[in-house]
C-alpha cells in the first residue's frame, strides 16, 4: 500500500493465459502507467464564521503554495434556505461574535485529518477491500463520465477505486473533480469519516456524531462548491441523495443560486491552474441564512482527483441583523428616499428634471452666445 | 531640471489625454477673436481637466431630518476619502484681455465603504454603533456631476506672460448615489438606497500655466497636438447638494473639498 499526497505512477502488469495451457510469462509483461492520488488534502486552517444580516462569511487561512488543493467545498448544517428549527446549539450570546460549537466535538469524525479512512485502507489491506470497491460502484447516482470522475469519490479511498483513466489523470481532472465536487456526482464530494469513527466506507460527515445536539441533524444538504469546473464557481447543492443506509451520497443539485462574496472572481483560475497563491477564495458568503438561527459550517478541501479531505473544525455561527449606512441613516430619522418614492424626493424618477435644467441652461448659453454674434 | 521633467511628464499625458481632439482642428484660424495669438498658437476652444480631490467628505450628517444624528460618521468613520472627477469646457466666449467664458461639464466617483456593525443600539434618539464588526460589508458610492459656466481669467497670460490663471466656475450640481452591503442595494422598509441629489455647484481656482516652464517643449506641443496650454490648478470647490428648492429631501452627498489637478486647453 503506497500513500502520497501527490500523484504518483502505477504500474499494472497483464499476464496472457490460455486456458489449453500453462500461464506463460517470458516477455508478457505490459506496463500500464496510471497516476492516481490516494490522500486528499487536509482541509484549510484557521477557519472563522463572522455573521450577517442573513448570511455568514467564511473565512479561512491561505494554506499556502500547496499544489495539492485544487479548491475547496464549504458545508453548513442547515443549508440556506434549509429547516431553521433543530440543527445546532452555538454558544455565547448573539452578538459577541461567538462561534463556538456545541456539540459532541470528540465524535466529529475526521477533524484529524491523517486518520480519515485509514481504517477503510487498512481493511482493503486486509483483503476487505472488494466490499469498498462495490459499494463504490453500486452506489446510486454514480453514472460517472470518466475515469477521473469515479476517481473522486469519496469511497474511492480504496486504493483500486482511486486510479482514474490514463487520460482523464492528465487532462480534466481538475474539471471533472470541479464539477462533482458537492453537486451532482453520486458520492463524490461527500465528504466521508462517518458518524462512527472507523467506518470502512467513509460514510458521510455527521456532525455531532453520536451526540450533542447537532445528533439529529447531518451535515449534508447543501454544499457550497468554490471552484468548480464548467464555469460554474460557485454552486449550490439541491436535494441530497441517501442510500439505503441513510448516508448521503450525492449532495444533489447544479446550478443554483450564485453566492455573493469576496475572492469569487479568483476562484477559477486558482483552480484550473492549480495555483495557490494569495487569491485564494477566502472569505466567501453564504446568503440566504436565517438570522438568529445556528449554522455549523465546516470546509473541506478538494485535490485534482476530486479527493474530498477531512471537514475543518466545525464553527457555529447565527446570522444578526446589522446595520448598514441605509438602515443607520433611516434609523436616525434621515429624510432622504431613494427609488421607492416619488418624483422629488431624490428618486431616480428626478432625472428628467435634472436633465431638462440642463438643458434649458444651455439653451440660454447657446441663445446668448449667437445673439453676441 | 525638476520642472523640465513636469513639463515633459505633463506634455506626455498630454499627448494621450487630448490627441483626438486635437487631430479634430483643421484649421489654424482662431475666428472668436484671438488677436493677441503669438505666431505658434493654434485655436483655443476647448479645456478638459483632470481633477482629484483626496480630502472629500459628505455632508450627509448635516441633513436637519437627522437632528444632530451623525449616522454617516458612526458608519464609516471620519476618515476622507479621494474624489476623482474629470471635466470638459467649451471656451466659447472669448473676451479680449480678460479671458473666456463657456460652460463646462463633470463627472467623477468618489466611495465610502466599511463593515456594517451588528444590531445597534439608540442612544439619545441616535443609532450607535457596536464596536462589533459583522461580516456585512456596507458602502456609499457617490457620482457627482455638475454642468458649471467656467470663467478663465487668463488675460494676464495672453497678455503679460505672467503664468497664474485664475478662474472660477458656477452651475448645477447633482450626484446619483447608491448605499449598498453585501446583499446588493441597502433596503429599509422597502426604501431602496438609492438616488440622486441636486445643489449648487461654485468653485474658484487658481492655475498656474506650465508653459512657462519650457517655452520651446509648449511651443512644439501646441504645433503639433494643438494644445495650447498645459496647468496644474488648485480648486475650492462647494457641491452644497441640498436639493435646489425643487428637491425636498435630497441625500447631502455633496461637500466642500480642495481639488487638485492638470488642465489642457486646446
Amino acid at each position: 500500500m503506497q500513500t502520497s499526497d501527490a500523484a504518483v505512477p502505477i504500474n499494472i502488469f497483464f499476464i496472457p493465459v490460455q486456458s489449453t495451457e500453462a500461464a506463460d510469462t517470458s516477455g508478457a509483461a505490459y506496463q500500464y502507467p496510471l497516476n492516481t492520488d490516494l490522500v486528499a488534502p487536509p482541509p484549510p486552517p484557521s477557519v472563522s464564521l463572522n455573521p450577517g444580516d442573513t448570511l455568514l462569511k467564511v473565512s479561512w487561512t491561505n494554506p499556502g503554495d500547496d499544489p495539492d488543493i485544487a479548491g475547496f467545498t464549504v458545508w453548513s448544517d442547515p443549508p440556506a434556505g434549509g429547516a431553521t428549527s433543530g440543527g445546532c446549539s452555538c454558544g455565547g450570546a448573539p452578538g459577541t461574535g461567538a462561534n463556538s460549537y456545541v456539540g459532541a466535538d470528540a465524535e466529529v469524525p475526521g477533524v484529524d485529518a491523517t486518520t480519515r479512512c485509514m481504517d477503510a485502507e487498512s481493511e482493503a489491506e486486509a483483503g476487505e477491500s472488494d466490499g469498498a470497491l462495490e459499494g463504490a460502484t453500486d452506489a446510486p447516482g454514480e453514472a460517472m463520465e470518466s475515469g477521473s470522475v469515479e476517481a473522486s469519490m469519496p469511497e474511492a479511498s480504496s486504493p483500486e477505486a482511486s486510479m482514474p483513466m490514463p487520460e482523464a489523470s492528465t487532462d480534466g481532472a481538475p474539471e471533472a473533480s470541479a464539477s462533482d465536487g458537492g453537486t451532482d456526482s453520486g458520492s463524490a464530494s461527500v465528504p466521508d469519516g462517518g458518524g462512527d469513527a472507523g467506518a470502512v466506507n467513509c460514510s458521510p460527515i455527521n456532525i455531532g456524531g453520536g451526540g450533542g445536539s447537532c445528533n439529529s441533524v447531518a451535515l449534508t444538504g447543501k454544499s457550497f462548491v468554490v471552484g468548480g469546473g464548467g464555469g460554474s464557481v460557485f454552486t449550490e447543492g439541491g436535494t441530497p441523495v441517501y442510500d439505503d443506509a441513510g448516508n448521503i451520497i450525492s449532495t444533489g443539485g447544479e446550478g443554483g443560486e450564485t453566492l455573493s462574496g469576496g475572492g469569487i472572481a479568483e476562484i477559477d483560475p486558482k483552480y484550473k491552474g492549480y495555483e495557490l497563491d494569495d487569491k485564494v477564495p477566502s472569505p466567501i458568503t453564504l446568503t440566504g441564512l436565517t438570522n438568529g438561527h445556528s449554522y455549523v459550517v465546516v470546509v473541506t478541501s478538494i485535490d485534482a482527483f476530486g479527493n474530498v479531505g477531512p471537514v475543518s473544525t466545525p464553527q457555529c455561527g447565527q446570522p444578526e441583523p446589522t446595520s448598514d449606512f441605509w438602515k443607520t441613516y433611516k434609523g436616525d430619522n434621515g429624510s432622504a428616499s431613494g427609488c421607492a418614492l416619488e418624483a422629488g424626493d431624490g428618486s431616480t424618477s428626478d432625472l428628467p428634471l435634472f436633465a431638462f435644467a440642463v438643458a434649458v441652461t444651455g439653451a440660454a448659453f447657446m441663445r446668448r452666445r449667437r445673439t453676441r454674434r | 531640471m525638476i520642472a523640465r521633467t513636469v513639463v515633459s511628464a505633463a506634455v506626455a499625458a498630454s499627448v494621450l489625454a487630448v490627441a483626438p481632439a486635437a487631430f479634430a482642428q483643421d484649421d489654424r484660424v482662431d475666428t472668436l477673436g484671438g488677436l493677441h495669438h503669438r505666431v505658434y498658437e493654434s485655436p483655443q476652444h476647448f479645456a478638459m481637466e483632470l481633477r482629484l480631490a483626496p480630502s472629500f467628505y459628505p455632508d450627509v450628517d448635516t441633513d436637519p431630518s437627522l437632528g444632530g444624528c451623525t449616522p454617516f460618521k458612526s458608519v464609516f468613520g471620519p476618515g476622507k476619502t479621494l474624489l476623482l472627477s474629470g471635466e470638459f469646457d467649451w471656451q466659447a466666449l472669448r473676451i479680449p484681455h480678460i479671458g473666456t467664458l463657456g460652460p463646462g461639464l463633470g463627472i467623477g466617483y468618489a466611495t465610502f465603504s466599511g463593515n456594517a456593525p451588528l444590531a445597534t443600539a439608540t442612544s439619545g434618539g441616535c443609532i450607535t454603533s457596536t464596536s462589533t464588526s459583522s461580516g456585512e460589508s456596507t458602502s456609499l458610492n457617490i457620482y457627482p456631476f455638475y454642468a458649471v459656466a467656467v470663467f478663465r481669467a487668463d488675460g494676464l497670460w495672453k497678455d503679460l506672460g505672467v503664468p497664474f490663471i485664475p478662474y472660477a466656475k458656477a452651475g448645477l450640481g447633482g450626484a446619483l448615489w447608491q448605499a449598498t452591503n453585501t446583499l446588493g442595494t441597502s433596503n429599509f422598509n422597502g426604501d431602496k438606497g438609492q438616488g440622486y441629489s441636486m445643489g449648487v455647484q461654485l468653485a474658484i481656482g487658481l492655475a498656474f500655466n506650465l508653459n512657462v516652464l519650457d517655452p520651446g517643449a509648449a511651443r512644439e506641443f501646441d504645433e503639433t497636438m494643438g494644445v495650447n496650454s498645459t496647468s496644474l490648478f488648485a480648486e475650492w470647490t462647494d457641491a452644497s447638494l441640498n436639493g435646489l428648492g425643487f428637491q425636498s429631501n435630497p441625500l447631502r452627498v455633496g461637500g466642500t473639498m480642495w481639488t487638485f489637478g492638470l488642465a489642457w486647453e486646446f
